[in-house]
């Protein structure tokens, strides 16, 4: 059966060379990308068929820069896997990243905080130095090509595949003049420069949900905002984040940062003068993507996830204020919210997600700060946020998120009483997330104030170990490639680590699978296992791994180890 | 001393060993090496390794060697066991393989 047609309204073949076509990912002015199998390497890819042009020297340039991308190695680019020639149809087939776009989340989940945004500045500005090193420019920087991973790893795609910016006149055909540089409004060729320009514009996306001309909607309107306006910043934005911005925007190229690495420095300092430095990356915590993803699709169906979805799903049908998902461990309380307020069939508006992580002090700092209403900590912070998320809000519709991740005082229960009691009036959901012991407390802070009405806490079932692998074997089959092969000691040791522990299943894969790379291993072994139970944080990369967990064992397994794996083996 | 180590004594040639369930968890060990690795790969490559003993006409599998730059790596198959081993590099592995198909299983 032939896969659904593209934006040509033509149905390409359902299978193209290696690959065989399942279903339509985007369309686009002069491609058309498809979900496909590799049924050779049998791994799903991202498959772009360039529409058919009679034009030899687009054809030829097409190929020239298909072999330019393929140079292109790093982390937060989208890689290139093959290209081929099809019934005079280029064809390509690149990594494919089930996490959707930010454009997809900001449009989902509303603007990012300042953090996650400089975060992302950071990943894509080296992506640019990476590719602007080599030769490369972008040429088509915005949201809608910026793609996550389920992991939270942000990827740059569709390299050099969009036209040359030639002339005005072509732009329309283009496809996203919001974020096109004013030199190459006025006919001269995108380069390094405009790229800088291009992901300003997108970093004020993230940060506001607007390009940076809203009102223009013509493209003589663009082209005069472009050249000649300067865009509108938040007013409250941090002055480090409005310079980055201010610079990254600047009409003049020679006003821009000189390269991207520049950039990324910038967005580096930015964090650090906010407090927010190095040591509290998150990049790769799924819980700061909002979007459901395929592996959360696949673990839908297992029962402690699928009731205590129901559960949430019952309880916002209610006119509970205060919803807390307790218990469990912190991927499945995740994945649980993720599906009722960012599933397909969502009809919420998250107006924020926050964190109450183990460095955050301030509840109100915490809370407001994701919805802009508090960059100070105040007493008046819930008056804020209330009147933030009227503000910004949908009425019966929207929901604050709030992950609570340390032990909260009485003081601070109470306080999330009077928001629960706030957020009712003003028609608003608070869905939150913690351990048990978390939501004990405000239980009893709310039967304390004899408002017990306003909350209901929703408990998660713990995962059996056949839960878990199911849970594994998800997560390896789905992953990102190339995929790394799991011995069967990893998955024992995966799975009773997390039972034992109470680990988060998802950080704990993922960090192994970083640390095995990391030590150049072919197979993820449970010494990899180990090693990634010990950082409990998200590993980004090689360099986020201790110092002691580089060099695997010359002996493996110890015989501790031996004793272990055949204890949780029941053997 | 384990069964492994019985192997290892017995057979020269060899250095270190493991052996392992068919899944390829290390169930006992013999020396230094990263085991879990090398069972691990014999008990995912089995079936690939099955099949081309089969087309081969060569019947069942009984013993695998690997004859690399400074080593060689045998692999003993079993109904529902790996045996795995590392020896010094050799022009004549079939002697060692010999040796393992008749040692104690």
């Amino acid at each position: 059966m032939a896969a659904d047609a593209g934006r040509t309204g033509r149905a390409p073949p359902a299978r193209i060379g290696n690959y065989l076509v399942e279903r339509p990912l985007g369309v686009g002015a002069q491609a058309d990308v498809f979900l496909a199998r590799d049924v050779v390497l049998r791994r799903p890819v991202a498959l772009k068929l360039l529409h058919p042009s009679d034009d030899d020297r687009a054809n030829l340039r097409a190929v020239e820069e298909a072999r330019v991308i393929a140079t292109l190695d790093h982390p937060n680019i989208v890689r290139v896997h093959h290209v081929e020639l099809v019934d005079g149809m280029w064809a390509m087939a690149m990594e494919y990243v089930d996490g959707g776009s930010l454009h997809q989340r900001v449009e989902g989940l509303g603007p990012m905080t300042v953090e996650a945004v400089l975060r992302h500045a950071m990943a894509i500005a080296d992506a640019l130095a990476h590719a602007h090193h080599l030769g490369v420019v972008h040429r088509d920087v915005k949201p809608q090509n910026l793609l996550v991973t389920r992991t939270g790893v942000v990827k740059l795609a569709d390299f050099g595949l969009a036209a040359p910016l030639a002339a005005a006149g072509r732009m329309a055909a283009v496809g996203t003049p919001q974020f096109v540089a004013p030199e190459v409004w006025l006919g001269q060729p995108a380069s390094a420069a405009s790229d800088i320009y291009a992901l300003g514009g997108t970093l004020l996306y993230l940060l506001t949900g607007l390009p940076p001309f809203p009102a223009a909607r013509t493209m003589d309107e663009l082209r005069t905002a472009h050249r000649k306006h300067a865009p509108s910043l938040p007013p409250k934005l941090p002055p480090a984040v409005a310079a980055l911005l201010s610079r990254c925007l600047a009409k003049a190229v020679d006003g821009r940062f000189p390269t991207a690495g520049a950039v990324g420095e910038a967005a580096s300092a930015a964090l650090d003068a906010l407090g927010l430095g190095r040591d509290r990356r998150t990049r790769t915590d799924p819980a700061v993507v909002g979007r459901e993803t395929q592996l959360d699709l696949e673990l839908r169906a297992l029962p402690p996830l699928a009731e205590a979805r129901a559960a949430l799903e019952l309880a916002l049908a209610s006119d509970v204020a205060l919803i807390w998902i307790a218990g469990g461990r912190g991927d499945a309380r995740a994945r649980i919210v993720r599906a009722v307020l960012a599933g397909a069939s969502a009809r919420w508006f998250v107006a924020a997600r926050c964190r109450i992580g183990v460095g955050d002090d301030d509840l109100g700092l915490a809370i407001g700060a994701p919805l802009a209403a508090a960059s100070n900590p105040g007493a008046d912070w819930i008056e804020r946020v209330i009147a933030s998320l009227r503000r910004e809000g949908r009425t019966g519709t929207t929901v604050l998120e709030v992950e609570v991740e340390r032990p909260l005082t009485e003081a601070e229960a109470s306080e999330l009483v009077t928001l629960a009691r706030k957020v009712e009036g003003a028609g608003v959901r608070v869905v939150a997330t913690s351990d048990a012991a978390v939501a004990q407390v405000v239980s009893q802070a709310l039967a304390q104030a004899q408002v017990g009405y306003l909350g209901r806490a929703i408990a998660v079932g713990e995962m059996t170990a056949d839960h878990l692998r199911y849970h594994l074997d998800a997560w390896v089959r789905l992953g990102e490639e190339p995929r790394l092969p799991w011995s069967a000691d990893a998955v024992t040791l995966a799975v009773s680590t997390t039972m034992t522990e109470g680990l988060d299943l998802d950080r704990l894969l993922h960090n192994a699978v970083v640390i095995a790379r990391a030590a150049r291993r072919a197979v993820v072994t449970s010494w990899c296992v180990l090693a990634g139970a010990a950082h409990r944080e998200w590993l980004g990369g090689p360099d986020d791994v201790a110092e002691r967990w580089r060099q695997p064992p010359t002996r493996w397994p110890t015989a501790e180890v031996l004793e272990v794996l055949r204890r949780a083996r029941g053997g | 001393m384990g069964r492994i180590d019985d192997i290892i004594q017995g057979t020269s040639g060899l250095r270190v060993g493991a052996s392992a369930d068919a899944a390829g968890a290390v169930l006992e060990t013999s020396g230094d090496h990263d085991f879990e690795t090398l069972c691990a790969t014999l008990a995912m490559a089995r079936p690939q390794l099955e099949a081309a003993a089969d087309m081969l006409g060569l019947g069942n599998l009984q013993v695998v060697s690997f004859l690399h730059g400074e080593q060689t790596t045998y692999a003993r198959f079993d109904d529902g066991r790996v045996d795995a081993f590392v020896g010094a590099a050799t022009k004549s592995p079939d002697t060692v393989a010999q040796k393992l198909t008749s040692a104690p299983r």
